[in-house]
C-alpha cells in the first residue's frame, strides 16, 4: 500500500531514487532541483531542504535541521492548509495539493533579487513518504511565471471582452468583412445589426457585401461605398434603405479599413446606425429654419418696401420715440426741412424746425394715447416756412399695451392753403370787378393777393392812359412814396421793366435790378426804396392792347417760377377784366348820353343836367340859360351835297360849340339840326346875349368839305330860368318858341323869349 | 461478475460519503471564508459499463474532473466530475474572480485539483477512519474530455491490479455531489473506480464494521 504514493512520486521524478538516511548527507539529486523540496520527518521536524528553498526562504538548511516549518516562518505566516496537509499527509497517508489561487503564498519566500516584500508565487504538494526517517515530502513549485503569464492573459482577454462586449452590446450595427475575399464576405455581424437592418446574422455571415448594399437604394452614395471596398478607403455617408424590403429608413454607413500587422487591409468594419430619426429631426430642422428663413426674407421685403414706401411717398414721415426722440425721418421730410436723415436720428422735434405745438401734440399722443391732427409751421434749414397738417398716431410695443413710438404723417398744405387763399382771392377780385368797384380798390386787392401768395412779393399796378403813359393805381405793398416819386412813366423799349413790359406787351423779368441796364435810370430809386428784383406783366385787353402793368417787386434777387409768372399772369388778366369792363361801361354811358356825330350831350343828358341845374338854380336862387339853336340852311347843304356834308357840318359845329362854351355849360344835340345850350349859373341876360352872339359868329364860319366850303347859318332861342319857366320842359319849350321867332324874324340872328308873345299866340 | 450490496451496506457507505463530504465542506468554508455546503443525494454501485452509460446519458458534453488514486481500505482510483463549464464556474466561485476567459487556465487547473484534492481525502480519509483501515491517496490530477476519455484516463492512472481483470472486475461507486456556495448550485459526481478484488476487502469492511456496530 506504501508503495502507491513512493510511485507517484518515483514516477514524475524518476531518477531519485530512495533518499539517503541523516539529514547531513546531501541529496544531489534534490540539490540540483528548480524546485523546492523539503523532507520532514514523522514529527513534521526538517530533515532536509534543498538549496533552492535555502535561496528563496533565505535561510540554509543547515538553520532549519530539526525545526518545524512553523518554527522556521512562524504559524501565522504559514497557510493553514500547509500544516493540516502534512498533518494529513503523516497521519492519514493522503497526498495533498496547495493551489497558488487559493493559498498564493503558503510559506512566505522570496526571490533573492525581487524588490523586498514581494513573495514568490508558489504551489505546495505534500505526499507521505515512507522512507527511513522521512514521513513526507514538500515540493515547492515556483508558478510565478504562470500567474503572471495568466494574469496577463486575464488583462488581455478582460480587454478584448469588453471589447467584444462593446461591439454586442453596442448599440451601432458593426460588420466585419474579410477584405481579402472578392464578394467581401461577411464574417461578423454584432447583435444591433440585426436591428438596424433587420438582416440576422445567420442570414448574412458568410455572404458577400451586397447581402447588405443589395438593402441600400442606388445612387451615388452607394457608388461611394463600393469604390471605398474596392480602393480600401474609407468612407461613411447617408443611404435610404429597406429593412426587410419594406420599411424604408435612413442608414448611416461608415466603412473603416482593418489594417494587419504587415499593414495590409484585411478586413472592413463596417459600422452601421439607423439615423431617421436624426435624418428626420434634421429635415423638422432645416424646414423650421427654411420657414424661418422665408419669414425672415418676407419680412425684409416688407421692411424693405414698407422703407421704399416711406422713401417715396409724398408725405412727410417722422417716428419719435417715448423720449420725442426721432427715428425716422423719410425722404420727403429731408426735401422740405432740408435736413437728413442721419443728422436727424435721435434729434428732438424742434431740431427739423417744427413747431412746439407739435411737440406739444406728440407729447399729448404720448400720455393720452389718441391720435391728434395738428396743422403746424415747419421752418426748413433755410428758413422758408411751409405749412404742415400732421396726423399723429401713437404705435403700441408688440404684445403690450404700453405706446412705444408716435408716427407723425405729415402733408405739406402750404401750396393748397396758397391755392385756397387764390381761389378766394380771385373770387373776392371778381366780386369787386362785378360790383364794379373802383379800379383802385380792385388793383389793391390784387396787389397784396399777390404779395400774399408769393413770398417776398411786394406787387404794385399801373394803368396806361390814352396818352401810352403809365401812372400807378395802387402799390399797398410799397411805400406810397414809390408810386409819387416814378410819377407818370413813359413806355419804351428799354424803360424800367414795367415800361418795356407795356411796350413790348411781354413779360419782363429783371432778376436784378442793379444789374438790368434799363434800370439804370431808376437805380437809385431802387436803392432809396430798397427793391432789388422786379417782374413785370403787361395787363393785356381782350382785344390785345395794353392796358396797364403788374410789376412785383422784391428786396432781394430773385427769379420766378412758372407758377408764379402764371400767377401774376393770372391777376394781370383779371384786373384787365376789370379795366376794360371799366371802359365797356364809361362807353355804354357815352352812348347813351352823347350825341355820337358830334360828341355833344344827347337829349337825355341835357334834360338830366337841366333838372340837375334847375335845382341847383332853386336852392341857390340862381338863374340859368337855355339856348335853343336851329341851323338855317341846313337842308339845302344835305339836299345838294349829301348827308356827309350835313354830317360833316353837324360835328364841325359841335366841335365849335364846344370850344366856344365855357366847361361848365352843356352843349347837347337833340335833333336833326337842332342844339340846346345850357348855361348854369347865370347871373344877368347880357350873359346869355354873349354867349348867343359868340355862338351865331362860330357858327356862320364857312367849313370846307372836299372841294367846298359849307356854311349854314343859325337861329337862337333863349329862355331864362326862373322868369321864362320853372321846368325843364317849360324852359325847353320856350326857348324852341323864342328861336323860332327868331326864325320869323329872319334868321341869323338871336331871341329872347317873350311871354307876351307866346300867351298872344296861344 | 457483479458486486451487489446489501441495503445496510449501501447505507453506511452513503453516510461515509455524507460524512466526508460533510468534513471537506468545512474545510472549504474554512477556505474561502464562506459558508459552503456539499451534499450527497445518491449512492450508487454499478458497473464501468453501467456508469458510463448512465452518466453520457446526463451530461454529454466535455468534462473536467480531478483525480486521485488510491489505496488501503481498496485500491483504486477517485474522481470527481464535473461537466466542464460547471468546473470553471466552481472554481471562480471559490477563488472568487469573475474573470472573463473562456477556457479553464493553468492556476484555475491547479485550484480544481486541489478542490477535488480536499473533497476526495475527506471522503477517503473517512472511509478509512471508520472502517479502521489504512488509505494512501496519491496527488490530485486533472483530465478533461468527453465520458469515455475520462473513463480511459482512470483506467490510465489506476495501478494496475494484481491479477488482471477484465471490465467487470471493476466496481464503481458512483457518487452525485451537490455544492452550495455563494448562492450558486452546482452538481457533480464523485466516482470511485475500485477494483474487484480489493472490493471485496471494502464490503468486508464494511461488514466488520456493521458487526462492530451491532456488536
Amino acid at each position: 500500500m506504501q508503495l502507491l504514493s513512493e510511485q507517484t512520486i518515483s514516477g514524475s521524478r524518476a531518477g531519485e531514487g530512495v533518499p539517503p538516511g541523516p539529514q547531513t548527507v546531501g541529496y544531489p539529486v534534490l540539490d540540483a532541483m528548480g524546485s523546492g523540496v523539503i523532507l520532514l520527518d514523522r514529527e513534521r521536524r526538517i530533515l532536509y531542504w534543498n538549496p533552492w528553498m535555502s535561496r528563496m526562504a533565505g535561510i540554509d538548511v543547515t538553520h532549519v535541521s530539526g525545526r518545524r516549518l512553523e518554527q522556521v516562518f512562524g504559524e501565522d505566516r504559514l497557510a493553514a492548509g500547509l500544516l493540516d496537509g502534512i498533518n494529513d499527509a503523516l497521519t492519514l497517508g493522503v497526498s495533498r495539493l496547495l493551489s497558488n489561487k487559493l493559498h498564493h503564498h503558503p510559506i512566505p519566500l522570496h526571490r533573492p533579487l525581487d524588490a523586498p516584500g514581494v513573495l514568490l508565487d508558489i504551489s505546495v504538494q505534500i505526499r507521505p513518504v515512507v522512507a527511513g526517517e522521512i514521513g513526507c515530502v514538500i515540493q515547492i513549485n515556483d508558478v510565478s511565471a504562470v500567474v503572471q503569464r495568466e494574469r496577463k492573459m486575464w488583462e488581455r482577454e478582460s480587454e478584448l471582452r469588453l471589447r467584444n462586449g462593446a461591439l454586442v452590446a453596442s448599440g451601432q450595427g458593426i460588420l466585419i468583412v474579410n477584405a481579402s475575399a472578392p464578394d467581401f464576405e461577411i464574417q461578423y455581424a454584432n447583435p444591433a445589426f440585426a436591428s438596424v437592418t433587420g438582416l440576422t446574422d445567420t442570414m448574412i455571415v458568410g455572404q458577400g457585401i451586397d447581402a447588405l448594399l443589395s438593402q441600400c437604394e442606388d445612387g451615388p452614395e452607394l457608388e461611394r461605398i463600393r469604390q471605398a471596398l474596392q480602393v480600401k478607403r474609407d468612407v461613411a455617408c447617408d443611404l435610404v434603405a429597406r429593412r426587410g424590403g419594406a420599411e424604408e429608413y435612413w442608414l448611416e454607413l461608415s466603412v473603416s479599413p482593418v489594417f494587419d500587422s504587415t499593414g495590409r487591409v484585411s478586413h472592413f468594419a463596417l459600422f452601421l446606425r439607423d439615423v431617421t430619426a436624426r435624418r428626420m429631426a434634421e429635415g423638422m430642422l432645416e424646414r423650421a429654419l427654411s420657414d424661418v428663413q422665408a419669414t425672415n426674407a418676407r419680412l425684409n421685403r416688407e421692411q424693405s418696401f414698407v422703407s421704399t414706401v416711406l422713401r417715396t411717398v409724398a408725405a412727410l414721415v417722422v417716428v419719435v420715440d417715448r423720449r420725442m426722440r426721432v427715428v425716422t425721418f423719410n425722404r420727403a421730410c429731408e426735401q422740405v426741412t432740408g435736413y437728413t436723415e442721419v443728422d436727424m436720428a435721435g434729434a428732438a422735434l424742434a431740431d427739423f424746425g417744427a413747431g412746439t405745438d407739435l411737440e406739444t401734440a406728440v407729447h399729448a399722443v404720448l400720455t393720452e394715447g389718441s391720435a391728434q391732427t395738428l396743422e403746424s409751421t415747419l421752418t426748413s434749414v433755410s428758413g422758408e416756412q411751409r405749412l404742415i397738417r400732421w396726423a399723429m398716431s401713437p404705435l403700441l410695443q408688440t404684445g403690450g399695451g404700453t405706446i412705444s413710438h408716435v408716427v407723425c404723417a405729415g402733408s405739406d398744405i402750404t401750396e393748397r392753403r396758397r391755392a385756397e387763399a387764390l381761389l378766394r382771392g380771385e373770387r373776392e377780385l371778381m366780386e369787386l370787378i362785378s360790383r364794379d368797384e373802383d379800379l383802385t380798390v380792385v388793383a389793391a386787392r390784387a396787389c397784396r393777393l399777390l404779395d400774399s401768395q408769393i413770398p417776398g412779393a411786394k406787387a404794385s399796378l399801373m394803368q396806361l392812359s390814352e396818352q401810352k403813359q403809365l401812372s400807378t393805381v395802387a402799390a399797398p405793398g410799397l411805400s406810397p412814396e414809390y408810386g409819387a416819386a416814378l410819377g407818370a412813366i413813359e413806355i419804351g423799349p428799354a424803360i424800367g421793366s414795367c415800361g418795356r413790359a407795356a411796350y413790348t406787351g411781354e413779360a419782363v423779368v429783371s432778376t436784378d435790378l442793379f444789374r438790368d441796364p434799363c434800370w439804370a435810370d431808376y437805380r437809385s430809386l431802387a436803392e432809396t426804396f430798397g427793391v432789388r428784383a422786379c417782374w413785370s406783366q403787361p395787363i393785356l385787353a381782350s382785344t390785345g392792347g395794353v392796358l396797364g402793368t403788374i410789376g412785383i417787386y422784391f428786396s432781394t434777387e430773385r427769379a420766378p417760377t412758372d407758377s408764379e409768372l402764371d400767377l401774376q399772369r393770372r391777376i394781370c388778366d383779371i384786373v384787365a377784366i376789370s379795366i376794360e369792363r371799366r371802359r365797356t361801361v364809361d362807353r355804354i354811358r357815352y352812348l347813351a348820353l352823347y350825341d355820337q356825330l358830334t360828341g355833344l350831350a344827347n337829349r337825355s343828358l341835357l334834360s338830366d343836367r337841366l333838372m340837375t341845374a334847375i335845382r341847383q338854380a332853386r336852392r341857390s336862387s340862381g338863374q340859368l340859360a337855355l339856348l335853343f339853336l336851329d341851323f338855317d340852311g341846313f337842308k339845302a347843304i344835305n339836299d345838294r351835297f349829301g348827308h356827309d356834308a350835313g354830317d360833316e357840318v353837324l360835328a364841325v359845329s359841335g366841335q365849335r360849340l364846344r370850344q366856344a362854351l365855357r366847361e361848365s355849360d352843356t352843349p347837347a344835340r337833340i335833333g336833326g339840326d337842332e342844339f340846346v345850350v345850357l348855361l348854369p349859373d347865370v347871373t344877368v341876360v347880357s350873359t346869355a346875349a354873349h354867349v348867343a352872339e359868340k355862338l351865331l359868329t362860330v357858327i356862320q364860319e364857312p367849313i370846307p368839305w372836299m372841294q367846298h366850303f359849307l356854311q349854314v347859318g343859325v337861329s337862337i332861342g333863349v329862355a331864362l330860368y326862373p322868369d321864362h319857366g320853372d321846368t325843364a320842359d317849360e324852359l325847353l319849350s320856350h326857348a324852341d318858341d323864342a328861336m323860332y321867332a327868331a326864325k320869323l324874324a329872319g334868321k341869323g340872328r338871336w331871341t329872347l323869349f317873350d311871354p307876351a308873345l307866346a300867351a298872344g299866340r296861344t | 461478475m457483479t458486486v451487489t450490496l446489501t441495503p445496510d451496506q449501501q447505507d453506511v457507505v452513503t453516510e461515509l460519503m455524507n460524512l466526508g463530504v460533510g468534513r471537506a465542506a468545512d474545510a472549504f468554508s474554512r477556505l474561502v471564508g464562506d459558508e459552503v455546503l456539499l451534499s450527497v443525494p445518491e449512492v450508487q454501485f454499478c458497473s464501468q459499463d453501467q456508469a458510463q452509460t448512465h452518466l453520457q446519458a446526463t451530461d454529454s458534453g466535455q468534462m473536467a474532473g480531478v483525480m486521485q488514486t488510491f489505496s488501503g481500505f481498496a485500491s483504486g482510483t477517485a474522481a470527481l466530475i464535473f461537466p466542464g463549464p460547471r468546473s470553471m464556474e466552481l472554481v471562480r466561485l471559490v477563488v472568487g474572480d469573475d474573470l472573463p476567459a473562456e477556457d479553464i487556465s493553468e492556476l484555475e487547473q491547479e485550484t480544481l485539483a486541489e478542490l477535488g484534492n480536499i473533497i476526495l481525502n475527506h471522503c477517503l480519509a473517512t472511509i478509512g477512519n471508520t472502517l479502521q483501515a489504512e488509505v494512501r491517496a496519491s496527488l490530485p490530477e486533472t483530465y478533461r474530455g468527453l465520458w469515455p476519455e475520462m473513463f480511459e484516463a482512470f483506467h490510465r492512472i489506476t495501478p494496475a491490479p494484481q491479477v488482471p481483470a477484465v471490465d467487470e472486475a471493476t466496481l464503481v461507486m458512483l457518487v452525485q455531489i451537490d455544492f452550495t456556495l455563494r448562492s450558486r448550485n452546482l452538481r457533480g459526481y464523485l466516482a470511485f473506480l475500485i477494483d474487484m478484488n480489493a472490493a471485496q476487502v471494502f464490503l468486508s469492511l464494511i461488514d466488520r464494521y456493521l458487526d462492530s456496530l451491532s456488536g
